[in-house]
């Protein structure tokens, strides 16, 4: 017992992520160790990149494949307009709140960086819209200069009573996938357009451990009846006068069921579908409809903009985000699985932190598998 | 058929007004005069003999031509001429960045100033939130301004007028190490590429009219007007033999950043980052009594070091364009009345210059100001003209 307890001694250190390192006292490196990433949206790619920074001078060597179906530009990910917001309430579920800082802290780190603009990362001022007072969101100490709207401002939104203000971030999927890419070439992770139809295709292949991060289409891998098509439709609009989120909500209706206008580095996107169940990802002409007059009410000078684009995705939507491990048996071999989806309208938003974790369980598994292998000596 | 043409706002009916206009000024129909005092009871206050109130505003930077639309608008008995050497895009009001923030004048009473603020936000903020915001150039801006020493006036008069103004946080103020006190607002930024076009247009449909001329001495105009509105800016240390006017030269770069969403200035006014339409716009300078338009390089190189130490990520942005305006600059802005003698004829003359480097800032409340010494020059000419 106190030989076990001497083995496993190891100090975990939190701080920057480049510093969060689980030192294991003075035993070797772990043997060759294949892990494969399914999922090459900003979930399946951040977590590859933070398991790969945190662990491959702990296991040599530590091959990463990603293998999925859609890459960056045609992921859910890279249509998202990048405002980084987690949804108004975690309702308890405070471990995503911790996340969705992880994220915000992390992304403002980099604001100064010279690598922030091939990122996607840049700061955004605007408004939470709502026709009756609301509490206070869970996110409200966590963005910039949050504040309550003064009548003054409220006379610009006639149709709302109050509403909020605040500086946060802009993540955008498209130039933030492919720096990822980068990232993750520059370290030898191999991509494969692949689509994964069982885990155990993976296990025949002798992977050790599989990061599940499918998004929407989770349930294929694994019936997981929490998870659900939450379809979103938007249109890219050229109107660069434009310099401000508005968000209007309606707690009858849902979450971005009611129009919202978020600017982008290139364009700007005007949403307000959230069809949870909806599995359709063709731009249907009645949603384009509803998006684009109610924008224009919210927004009057829209009216004279171009419309550029629709594009229509389907978030991963989950009472909850899995994000958790298990050991699969597939006959002889065996296979670690760490779920990391069901990230609703929030996967930029809290992407990083959800890494971290992954990273965690990561860690953890590396822990069963040395005092396995160290038991078989 | 008189009101038709009178109050014609379309393309037809604008060239059967032009005509017969042209028609009133030359025959001084006392009919038509009669006419339009049964019809039109408050245009018969300014005419002239029988025929409508020659206004001839000089200069067409943003001064001119919202003065001429605000007089072309509200007084109908006057046809307004805009003169002008420059129009847009060549003018000062061309360079200028257009972010509503005052600019202090030492000798023009608080309150004045206060109001001239206010009555432009205001009227700039109801275009902001209409269909015309994107022909107009107008849109709303947040961001900071920042101090490395606490200023004596933490709270502005201006403070009130902005939208959502406050002291930043500390974490806010974290992105700005050098800094040790920041304000935060929201503010319009008016961009007179486009607004001077708009204005134009808005001229023109209220039946105002533009010529490109160069107007050196009053006396060129004291025969073919009746009222004349100095909005001349810089050209008034000639034109009106001002002295006391002076330059203050302002340098700017354009640069292609499309993800600056807010502005910074440093509360000293020497560094500023203003995100506009298509570019964004970084400054500055404020070299005193410096004449010279062309582009500085040591000038540009410290703009742009200055501005990517506030704000990084500029380091990656291009550079599109450098500019020079020449800010018209007074200790007071002149906005009175006074009367230009020529021969035998007395002609009112509305100042209206020496913005500085406020004149979007307070554009509007000083045309409407200027507007109403018009309305009572209309009077005094004709006290007793109510037929």
């Amino acid at each position: 017992m106190g030989a076990w307890l001497s083995l496993l001694s190891f100090s975990y250190k939190v701080g920057p992520w480049w510093d969060c390192e689980m030192s294991f006292g003075s035993l070797s490196p772990l043997r060759y160790m294949r892990v494969a990433v399914i999922g090459a949206g900003v979930i399946g790619l951040s977590s590859a990149l933070c398991i790969h920074d945190r662990y491959h001078s702990k296991v040599t060597p530590l091959s990463i494949d990603v293998y999925a179906d859609r890459f960056t530009p045609l992921t859910t990910s890279d249509g998202a307009a990048g405002l980084w917001q987690p949804y108004l309430y975690d309702n308890g579920n405070t471990q995503e709140t911790k996340w969705n800082k992880e994220t915000f802290d992390y992304l403002l780190s980099l604001i100064n960086s010279p690598d922030s603009i091939k990122m996607g990362i840049f700061t955004q001022s605007g408004y939470n819209l709502f026709t009756e007072p609301m509490p206070e969101p869970s996110w409200k100490d966590i963005v910039l200069g949050f504040r309550h709207l003064t009548p003054q401002e409220m006379k610009m939104f006639p149709d709302y009573r109050c509403g909020w203000f605040n500086t946060a971030l802009m993540i955008e999927g498209k130039s933030y996938l492919p720096w990822l890419m980068d990232r993750l070439n520059e370290r030898g992770v191999k991509f494969h357009q692949k689509k994964i139809v069982s885990f155990r295709e993976l296990a025949d292949r002798r992977v050790d451990v599989i990061l599940n991060c499918t998004g929407v289409r989770a349930g294929e891998l694994q019936p997981d009846p929490l998870l659900k098509p939450g379809r979103g439709q938007i249109l890219k609009v050229d109107a660069p006068w434009l310099k401000h989120f508005i968000i209007t909500h309606n707690p009858k209706t849902g979450v971005y069921s009611t129009p919202y206008i978020i600017p982008g580095s290139r364009s700007v996107t005007v949403g307000g579908i959230f069809q949870v169940g909806n599995w359709s990802e063709d731009n249907n002409s009645e949603d384009h409809r509803k998006v684009w007059e109610e924008g224009c009410c919210l927004v009057p000078s829209l009216k004279n903009a171009r419309i550029m684009d629709d594009w229509t995705g389907l978030r991963p939507v989950r009472s909850s985000v899995r994000l958790d491990n298990e050991t699969l048996q597939f006959g002889d071999k065996q296979c670690e699985v760490i779920h990391n989806y069901g990230h609703g309208g929030y996967g930029l938003t809290i992407h990083w932190g959800c890494a971290l974790e992954a990273a965690n369980l990561f860690g953890k598994i590396l822990e069963k598998k040395r005092l396995t292998t160290h038991s078989r000596l | 058929m008189v009101i038709l043409i009178f109050r014609s706002r379309n393309k037809i009916g604008s060239l059967k007004l032009a005509s017969l206009r042209l028609k009133l000024l030359s025959t001084q129909s006392k009919v038509l005069s009669l006419l339009i005092s049964m019809r039109c009871p408050a245009a018969a206050e300014g005419i002239y003999g029988g025929r409508l109130c020659r206004v001839a505003v000089v200069g067409a930077g943003v001064i001119g031509l919202s003065t001429a639309v605000c007089i072309a608008e509200s007084i109908p008995s006057c046809a307004v001429t805009v003169l002008a050497e420059h129009f847009t895009p060549d003018t000062t009001s061309d360079v200028a960045a257009g972010i509503l923030l005052p600019h202090p004048f030492p000798e023009t009473p608080l309150h004045k100033q206060r109001c001239w603020f206010k009555d432009t936000f205001d009227h700039l903020l109801s275009i902001c939130n209409s269909t015309d915001a994107a022909e107009a150039g107008v849109f709303l801006l947040s961001g900071w301004q920042v101090f490395q020493e606490t200023p004596s006036t933490k709270d502005p008069y201006w403070s009130t007028v902005v939208l959502g103004f406050h002291m930043m946080t500390d974490a806010e103020l974290q992105r700005f190490p050098k800094y040790k006190f920041g304000q935060s607002f929201t503010t319009i930024k008016c961009e007179c590429s486009k607004y001077l076009l708009w204005l134009e247009k808005r001229l023109k449909n209220a039946g105002g009219q533009l010529h490109t001329e160069k107007i050196t001495g009053f006396e060129q105009l004291t025969s073919s007007y009746d009222i004349i509105v100095n909005c001349s800016g810089l050209g008034s240390r000639d034109l009106a033999d001002d002295q006391s006017l002076y330059p203050v030269r302002g340098q700017i770069l354009r640069v292609h950043a499309p993800w600056l969403k807010h502005f910074i200035r440093d509360g000293n006014g020497h560094t500023y980052i203003f995100p506009g339409i298509h570019s964004v716009t970084l400054g500055g300078t404020r070299q005193k009594h410096n004449w010279e338009m062309s582009v500085d390089e040591a000038d540009s190189s410290g703009i742009f070091e200055r501005c990517c130490e506030l704000e990084p990520s500029l380091k990656k942005s291009q550079v599109c364009s450098k500019l020079v305006g020449l800010r018209p600059t007074r200790n007071s802005l002149r906005l009175e009345r006074e009367f230009f003698v020529h021969g035998n004829r007395q002609v009112p003359i509305i100042h209206n210059y020496g913005h500085g480097g406020g004149g979007i800032s307070i554009h509007w409340g000083t045309a409407l100001e200027a507007t109403q010494l018009v309305k009572e020059s209309i009077n005094w000419r004709n006290p007793t003209s109510k037929l």
